[in-house]
């Protein structure tokens, strides 16, 4: 048998040495041939890009999905409660998954076909997904997802959401550029900090160009086994969003533009679907219940229908009885980074601030500024002193792990500030530092560490809930700690050497 | 590690690499037995950090290319905060070594491993990092080919003082990708501040097995490149060669040291380096790493050039805590193979240095199951207890050295009868109450967290789920001349036996 697979694999490469030699290059494609891909981007009949997900009550159930190439037709996965026992597997469940073919050389919207130039000579993948339902609360599970028969990835252990009790979870803002190279060491260190999270919500701009295979394949290695072991949720940004108008287009626009989010996006991602909401606006607007005590809100603001979003947002507080309200969503309520503001970006914000007076939000986390910048919305916040405990409507956080920087412009600040005539405080912010959250929830009580990528604490808060409604923050000790710029950080350079 | 001068340089061998790199991805799926994670290409993999022996200020980085990467870099940077904290990093040149996976050449014989034999040369690239800070987290890549980087690893160097942790495994062997992959990822949740990964040996079931190595490097994944490992050879990381005269002896798999870059200690011979060392880790740990297998080098004196050696170490030692750490248990039955007396001549070389010598911790693998077990102190029964007899499990006693056996395998064993300890030590050595085993487990693949903190060192041995099995702690006392073992609650649940009071079991040999 041995000696057969070297005779048949001799034979292959005598083949393409003559098929080397006779074929001149002329006859290839440019891009197709010139374009050198690294092994970590190319699917094989192995699982790949595996990541959990939530898609419905997180208590009773979890959803994976994983890639693997075209020949992959019905995958599988199992399931079985973690116990103690060596062979704990011996019990498991087999799932089938569903399957959705995606050809990453094409994006369509309408009728309106594009060819991704950066992807040409990749195959057609497919993305392989299973929701494991009917499972206990507050219960370690052990899965794995399987290619073709045999190739099964290794055993990952997830724990269901709890009924209520205290948790940790995690925020991430835009990773976007130099994903593998830098960003990998702050998912890592968010591990150490919080070996225990149950879940991590990412802002938005995972990558820097929605329909770029590679940097999704990044983005994947960048968390690596965290992606499997926590469950992730997310809202997309607008470098997640093709825009169909221009090649390139400046964010500013998009809002206006003909776009879809990345065709990547709903295939490689199991979240929640809202029944309410159009199609364009499945598992991008959704919220989770996470516990009794916190329930979060995913709204795509740069999305369309950003009315409709709204008013389902609306709804969806109201009817809420969690005694944490979150919404995250890519775009900032208020950033006082960069120039001049859209239109329409101000219209939403003015929205948004609308209705955040009639329906309680108690946290807003955002990225898209590339800095870190929190601040407080109530009445009076302005006139408060920062080493004393607050009372505020509703505390609001950008962050970002990207290597690409923003710059914080102060007076940019001050200029919202008096738009909403005083009930809008900016607290702390950095720049040239990233940054991610670790959360931890315990009933009427929140704590906020804001981390740095060697662990070292940059920022700290502490919210309780008042019980006549409304929150108290008060500051922690690094709260008071140097503000971290440009001026006073390490040098930096642009993004764009790194590979 | 000798460095590789590639020696091919024929326009033949450019059009036949120019070929092979077209055919890749079909040559992928013509060899089926080469899934993508075992297979080598010209970006770095099975990147593992090391422990060498001055961890303070330095460590060291092995990685694996194919064979079309000659000369390679490494680059370190102290780990800012700041955005571009790579700015400034500083680059190494690495050694690097090819090994033919096809055609193992040993300096003892040679061994043509069939289930390699469609792989070729790999090559094995190493880095150590010297004259860092202590107690510092650095950032470092390394790379395969022209601009394949790796990803930028933290690591952060030994400290010079005061507390840390370690982990330590036994025999990940079996399973090892599907099923160990939980047991080291949970090890990293549990204690993800843990400095280094001790691996007691049998880290694979087949010591020349590419596939086997390929599912211990894929389970960790990047935790090797985060965490130092300290691997300890055990008899399944090795292999047999074959000599011209037909005989068959034991050695290290070459691809042991091709892929681990271990401290070197000039005063032991050649066959024992890289095997045999001691780290000293801190102030208040010194770790001496034994081999323990009956390889062709033991069987001719190996064991007692092992013995000789470690005497000195742990006369000249001035660490708070000393441990041993080995592949196999001595005081069990074994069967050694090679020579009916190799258990003997092994237990009767080490154990009198380490009773004697001071040494707090013996830490094992080998047989799969989980044992803490202690001697008493000074060869002498222990002091009277409460009751006035000798002192009974759960009660604080003084002890001599403490002995464990653990297995992360997905393949159990049962426990040894107590009638077959060796409590007997060997020539001279304390055999006053012998060995006393106070804590056992069947069925289940552990894991343990070592504390230390001056005079304190907190064992907790957990499950891979991440519950408590087992603890204790270790008081040093009298200005260290006494040491208090103090029981932890999760020494008195109940002792999870097969068939009695854990789920069912089967063996190995299905796992995919």
């Amino acid at each position: 048998m041995t000696f057969n697979k070297h005779v048949a694999a001799l034979a292959l490469l005598l083949s393409s040495i003559a098929l080397a030699v006779s074929q001149p290059a002329q006859g290839q494609s440019t891009v197709e041939s010139s374009t050198v891909r690294p092994v970590w981007q190319l699917p094989s009949v192995w699982p790949d890009r595996i990541v959990a997900t939530i898609s419905a009550d997180p208590a009773t159930s979890f959803s994976v999905t994983w890639r693997t190439d075209e020949t992959v037709g019905v995958a599988i996965a199992e399931i079985a409660p973690a116990i103690h026992e060596a062979r704990f597997d011996l019990s498991a469940d087999t799932v089938n998954a569903t399957a959705e073919l995606i050809d990453p050389t094409l994006v369509s919207r309408e009728g309106d076909v594009r060819r991704i130039v950066q992807n040409a000579g990749l195959r057609p993948v497919a993305y392989h997904s299973v929701t494991f339902s009917g499972l206990k609360p507050d219960t370690l599970y052990a899965y794995r997802v399987r290619g073709a028969p045999g190739a099964w990835s290794p055993w990952r252990q997830i724990r269901t959401a709890p009924l209520d009790g205290p948790f940790t979870f995690l925020f991430f803002g835009d990773s976007q550029t130099g994903i593998r190279s830098h960003i990998t060491r702050t998912f890592d260190e968010a591990v150490r900090v919080a070996p225990n999270a149950r879940f991590a919500m990412h802002g938005g701009d995972l990558v820097n160009t929605a329909e770029y295979d590679k940097e999704w394949a990044e983005w994947f290695q960048a968390l690596g086994a965290f992606a499997q072991t926590v469950p992730q949720l997310l809202s997309p940004g607008n470098h997640d969003y093709f825009n169909f108008a221009a090649d390139d287009v400046e964010d500013d626009k998009l809002f206006i533009s003909p776009r879809a989010v990345t065709h990547f996006w709903r295939a490689q991602f199991e979240l929640p679907t809202e029944a309410g909401l159009p199609a364009d606006l499945q598992e991008t607007v959704y919220d989770v219940r996470y516990t009794k005590d916190v329930h979060v809100f995913s709204i795509d603001s740069s999305g369309v229908d950003f009315d409709r979003q709204l008013e389902w947002l609306a709804k969806s507080l109201d009817a809420s009885d969690a005694t944490w309200k979150i919404l995250y969503m890519h775009h900032p309520l208020y950033s006082f980074v960069g120039g001049r503001e859209h239109p329409a970006h101000k219209e939403r914000r003015l929205a948004i601030n609308k209705m955040l007076k009639a329906h309680h939000v108690d946290l807003i986390l955002t990225g898209h500024r590339h800095s870190y910048q929190r601040g407080e919305i109530g009445k009076n916040v302005a006139s408060l002193p920062a080493d004393t405990a607050r009372k505020i409507d509703t505390l609001f956080l950008i962050t970002a792990t990207t290597t690409k920087r923003g710059q914080s412009k102060a007076d940019g600040w001050e200029r919202f500030s008096r738009e909403t005539g005083g009930t809008y405080k900016l607290r702390r912010y950095a720049d040239n530092i990233p940054l991610f959250v670790v959360f931890d929830v315990d009933g009427p009580s929140l704590s906020a560490r804001v981390l740095d990528a060697t662990g070292g604490e940059y920022d700290a808060f502490h919210l309780s809930k008042n019980p006549g409604g409304g929150l108290t923050i008060v500051d922690g000790p690094s709260a008071a700690g140097a503000t971290l710029t440009f001026d006073n950080t390490a040098t930096y350079k642009a993004w764009d050497d790194l590979r | 590690m000798g460095v590789l001068v590639r020696s091919l340089a024929s326009l033949f061998a450019s059009v036949l690499a120019a070929a092979l790199w077209l055919t890749g991805a079909a040559l992928a799926h013509q060899g089926e037995n080469v899934p993508p994670w075992q297979a080598a290409t010209d970006w770095p993999d099975r990147i593992v950090t090391t422990v060498m022996d001055d961890p303070a200020t330095s460590f060291a980085v092995t990685w694996r290319t194919d064979d079309s990467v000659g000369r390679t870099l490494a680059q370190i940077v102290k780990a800012s905060p700041d955005t571009r904290f790579d700015i400034g990093a500083e680059t190494v040149p690495a050694e690097t070594e090819a090994l033919n996976l096809a055609h193992f050449v040993t300096p003892d014989g040679v061994a043509d491993y069939l289930e390699n034999a469609q792989l070729g040369v790999t090559h094995h690239h190493s880095v150590v990092f010297r004259d860092l800070d202590p107690d510092t987290l650095y950032a470092f890549r390394v790379m395969g080919a022209r601009g394949n980087w790796s990803e930028w690893f933290q690591i952060r160097t030994a400290p010079r003082s005061g507390p840390f942790s370690f982990v330590y495994m036994g025999d990940a062997q079996q399973g090892v990708r599907t099923h160990w992959a939980r047991v080291i990822r949970m090890a990293h949740e549990v204690d993800p501040k843990a400095r280094f990964f001790l691996h007691a040996g049998d880290l694979v079931q087949n010591g020349p097995s590419d596939h086997d190595w390929g599912g211990w490097f894929s389970a960790g994944s990047y935790l090797h490149a985060q965490i130092a490992t300290l691997p300890v050879i055990g008899n399944h990381d090795h292999m047999r060669v074959v000599t011209e005269d037909g005989r068959g002896p034991r050695v290290p798999t070459p691809m042991w040291r091709a892929q681990f870059t271990l401290p070197v200690d000039k005063s032991l011979p050649e066959d024992l380096r890289e095997l045999v060392f001691a780290v000293h880790y801190s102030p208040d740990l010194d770790i001496f790493v034994l081999d323990s297998t009956p390889s062709k080098f033991n069987l001719e004196g190996g064991y007692k050039v092992q013995s000789a050696w470690l005497k000195k170490q742990l006369a000249a030692s001035k660490a708070r805590w000393k441990i041993v750490t080995m592949h196999h248990p001595y005081f069990y039955p074994l069967d050694l193979g090679g020579r009916e007396d190799a258990a003997k001549e092994m237990r009767e070389a080490y154990a009198p240095v380490i009773e004697r010598g001071d040494v707090d911790l013996v830490l094992t693998g080998h047989i799969h199951f989980y044992s803490r077990a202690s001697t008493p102190a000074g060869g002498k029964a222990p002091p009277a207890g409460a009751a006035g007899g000798r002192a009974m499990t759960g009660d604080p006693r003084a002890v001599g050295t403490m002995y464990v056996v653990s297995a992360a395998a997905a393949s159990q064993d049962n426990v040894v009868a107590p009638g077959l300890v060796q409590s007997g030590l060997g020539d001279g050595a304390p055999d006053d109450g012998g060995l006393s085993v106070d804590r056992v487990a069947e069925n289940t693949p552990m894991f343990q967290t070592i504390d230390i903190d001056g005079p304190k060192l907190t064992l907790k041995a957990y499950m891979a789920t991440g519950d408590i099995y087992d603890a204790f702690t270790l008081e040093q006392v009298d200005d260290g001349k006494r040491t208090i073992l103090v029981d932890g609650p999760a020494a008195s649940g109940d002792t999870r036996l097969f068939e009695q009071n854990t789920g069912p079991y089967r063996n190995w040999y299905d796992l995919q």
